[in-house]
């Protein structure tokens, strides 16, 4: 072959032609998928929400929560809400495509903060409150659900971006979740009160509902739940006390 | 142990699954194993091996990623100018795993969840660069095609075996299925850590080298 595959000019047309071809058949690839994915996106947020307040086992979890049962579910069982600090209720706004990591930068007054709010077939009402903050890689974030008295937790779910499989990570899963279940945010005074513990087996978290045992070797993703729990919880306090006091 | 330049291919017409082509597929199952031999790719073996059903998925991933960055730059291997190779490579793979992280993202939404940063890491896979550089620069399309494959399984395979002992002892579960997770000996705290595989990928090369004599360095 006689190409001098060394030329600057060469070179330069090739460069040129592959950024072209790749440009176009990524752009090609998630413009097709763009549909599927933000479908995916959806639903999986529904699940999360939904997750917080139905326990279900985790081998169980792939068969209860179908994506027909998801939309099912959320459609007819939520209803969502959006209130300032002062807890009254903005209208125009739907809370599920407000953008919580967003809201909870900007200062309180203008701060938007859904709620979604869960009937159950009994006529019982949960209030589920999400929640953002920060591991110790990346992002976490969840949902947990308060019942009535707006400090008995219902339940929890937590999502993580970009903690380590197996350490941190672990906090998605039912069987740190399901430590929350029935345990307590606020203590007689109203303060915030509940708290994560380091590693397993504390006595404590027999002994006291506002506390319950960590997870071994996620100390610092723990301290992000933590932090992201009594930071967001403190925040809605003015709406849980006008909930308490209007039922 | 330079097999893989001896096996450029010269005959015309050869079957597809010649003893030279499979050998591309086995060797890098034993003899010249990209983790064990080359010590190749550790950065990953290290931080997705704490559970079975990750470490399978992402052997997956990387079979494909190393199989069609091989085949592709192997077709261009006569039009690359060597002066900017590496650049054409990395956008070769670059390519290919941002399609697998779209797919995966498409098609099952929470493994590509649970895989997170890891898919996107393959990237930066010494393994596949390695076989780009050593093999499909200096071969034709189909060994090329197969040597990717052989090595994205030669990784794969010590992936799910270290992952296996980690999931055991560190969550006393397999495959997600929890059945030991009560006794403390299944539930060792260093089994869980990153730290436990360089500990094992150690112990396999051990084995390796004690049971196959083609590894043991006489001079």
């Amino acid at each position: 072959m006689s190409l001098n595959t060394n030329s600057n000019s060469y070179i330069t047309i090739f460069l040129l032609s592959m950024v072209i071809v790749v440009a176009f058949l990524l752009s090609f690839v998630a413009t097709g998928l763009q549909p599927i994915i933000s479908k995916n996106e959806e639903v999986d947020k529904k699940k999360k929400i939904l997750k917080s307040v139905v326990f279900v086992e985790e081998s169980r979890e792939k068969e209860v929560f179908t994506q027909d049962f998801v939309i099912d579910e959320y459609n007819n069982k939520i209803k969502e809400l959006v209130v300032n600090y002062q807890g009254d209720p903005i209208e125009g706004k739907t809370a599920f495509e407000l953008d919580v990591k967003k809201e909870f930068r900007k200062p309180l007054d203008e701060r938007q903060m859904p709620v979604f709010v869960y009937n159950d077939d009994g006529g019982k009402k949960y209030y589920i409150v999400p929640l953002i903050g920060m591991g110790l890689w990346d992002e976490i974030s969840g949902y947990i659900a308060l019942e009535d008295d707006m400090s008995t937790i219902k339940g929890a779910a937590f999502d993580h971006k970009g903690e380590t499989p197996g350490l941190g990570a672990e906090i998605s899963k039912t069987k740190f979740s399901e430590r929350f279940i029935g345990e307590e945010i606020f203590g007689e005074d109203g303060e915030y009160q509940f708290q994560v513990l380091k590693g397993t087996g504390n006595l404590k978290a027999e002994q006291s509902t506002y506390y319950i045992d960590g997870l071994s070797g996620a100390t610092l993703t723990i301290d992000g739940v933590n932090n992201m729990m009594n930071e967001i919880l403190t925040d809605y306090t003015t709406f849980f006390d006008k909930v308490k006091s209007s039922s | 142990m330079s097999t893989e330049t001896a096996t450029a291919i010269q005959q015309k017409s050869e079957p597809l699954f010649s003893k030279k082509n499979q050998r591309l597929v086995s060797d890098p199952l034993n003899d010249n194993n990209p983790i064990t031999v080359q010590v190749l790719g550790i950065c990953s073996a290290l931080a997705v091996t704490s559970q079975v059903v990750n470490a399978g998925i992402m052997a997956l991933c990387v079979i494909f990623v190393t199989a069609f960055a091989n085949l592709t730059i192997s077709m261009l291997r006569n039009y690359i100018p060597n002066r900017i190779r590496m650049i054409v490579q990395l956008v070769v793979i670059a390519t290919l795993v941002t399609l697998v992280s779209e797919v995966l993202k498409a098609a099952a939404y929470d493994v590509s969840k649970q895989l997170s940063v890891f898919v996107g890491l393959i990237i930066t896979n010494c393994i596949i660069m390695g076989r780009l550089e050593a093999f499909a620069m200096a071969n034709k399309p189909w060994p090329s095609f197969l040597d990717g494959i052989g090595n994205g399984i030669g990784y794969g395979i010590i992936l799910i075996g270290v992952a296996f002992f980690r999931e055991l002892f560190g969550a006393g579960s397999l495959m997600g299925i929890d059945f030991a997770s009560q006794w403390p000996l299944f539930t060792n705290g260093i089994m869980v850590l990153p730290i436990a595989s360089i500990f094992l990928i150690g112990i396999f090369i051990w084995i390796q080298r004690s049971f196959n004599p083609k590894l043991v360095d006489i001079s």
